[in-house]
């Protein structure tokens, strides 16, 4: 059972959407050092919009309220390292990346450019 | 939503932890949408009753004696490890030690669900990461879990709310907490909603 929020422009009349869930998975890929049979609980956040140059959102995960969106160091809506303090918080920022991007490196996180949601 | 599945050798039955994100109104101060985890099993207590719903909002909000959670995988096995020994599963009522370990786990990573065995003859669930020993849980820990879930049992109570209602919820992990029932819904992110 995922949470889908939506994403209303007012400008362009449309929706998007990103389904949020809590899963229990066990993990393959870019966060798992090593695959292994241990589960491993974690947000996942998964979006169909694409990018205003085209390329797909995809996907991201959340292991904890110390990792913030950008690279586990700082968040996407200000310059802080500090770990989110709810669930609430968290989710928002997560979002709010999606909706708005960011540049790269962005607060010295050393990610790649991410644009906006196109709407 | 993470269902975790858990095995009674003896009663050869599988007894579920489900965790699941909702959102609902929880300050009607603000009107503003919260997420959170519930936290919810049907296993029940040693003492015959059954656990109240936990909510979850930050690292905090563990089961009780528990320290804060610095995951969201430290988090699930610390209520998976609360409600196993208050259900004190695992809790040998034979002086016979010759068995072997008849633990066993299914894992089921497309659909995020997770099985643990409990029986009295083994002391281990199957998880390496997650394993823990009901052995360990001494009598006294147990005993003084049951007489505080003895005092808590009896408010549980759940409620259920159309999605568009607001909700009332405790985050207290010994109260019990009313939640909504909402499946999957929309929500206008109110970080996003404008000026697009």
């Amino acid at each position: 059972m995922s949470v889908s929020v939506s994403i209303f422009s007012n400008t362009a009349s449309v929706t998007r959407a990103v389904s949020v869930s809590f899963e229990g998975d066990i993990l393959a890929g870019s966060n798992a050092a090593s695959v292994t049979t241990d589960l491993d609980y974690f947000f996942k956040f998964i979006s169909s919009a694409k990018s205003t140059d085209g390329i797909p959102l995809g996907v991201e995960l959340n292991m904890g309220l110390n990792e913030p969106v950008l690279n586990g160091v700082k968040q996407s809506q200000t310059d802080t390292s500090n770990a989110y303090s709810t669930v609430s918080e968290m989710v928002t920022d997560f979002v709010y990346d999606y909706v708005y991007g960011h540049v790269a490196d962005q607060f010295g996180s050393g990610v790649t450019e991410q644009n906006p949601m196109d709407f | 939503m993470a269902i975790v599945r858990i095995y009674h050798e003896e009663e050869n039955r599988y007894y579920t932890v489900t965790i699941t994100l909702n959102y609902s109104v929880l300050d009607t101060s603000n009107a503003l949408y919260e997420y959170y985890l519930l936290v919810s099993t049907n296993i029940p207590r040693a003492d015959g009753g059954t656990f109240p719903l936990f909510m979850v909002r930050t690292f905090d909000d563990v089961p009780p004696g528990e320290s804060t959670a610095t995951s969201w995988t430290d988090l699930v096995d610390k209520y998976l490890n609360y409600f196993v020994t208050v259900a004190e599963f695992g809790q040998s009522s034979s002086s016979s030690s010759s068995s072997s370990s008849s633990s066993s786990s299914e894992l089921y990573s497309s659909t995020s669900e997770s099985s643990f065995a409990y029986s009295s003859s083994s002391e281990s669930s199957s998880s390496s990461s997650q394993s823990s020993d009901s052995s360990d849980s001494s009598s006294s820990s147990s005993s003084s879990q049951s007489s505080e879930s003895s005092s808590s049992s009896s408010d549980s109570s759940e409620s259920s709310s159309s999605s568009s209602d607001s909700s009332e919820s405790s985050s207290s992990s010994s109260d019990s907490s009313e939640s909504s029932s909402s499946s999957s819904q929309s929500s206008e992110s109110s970080s996003s909603s404008s000026g697009l």
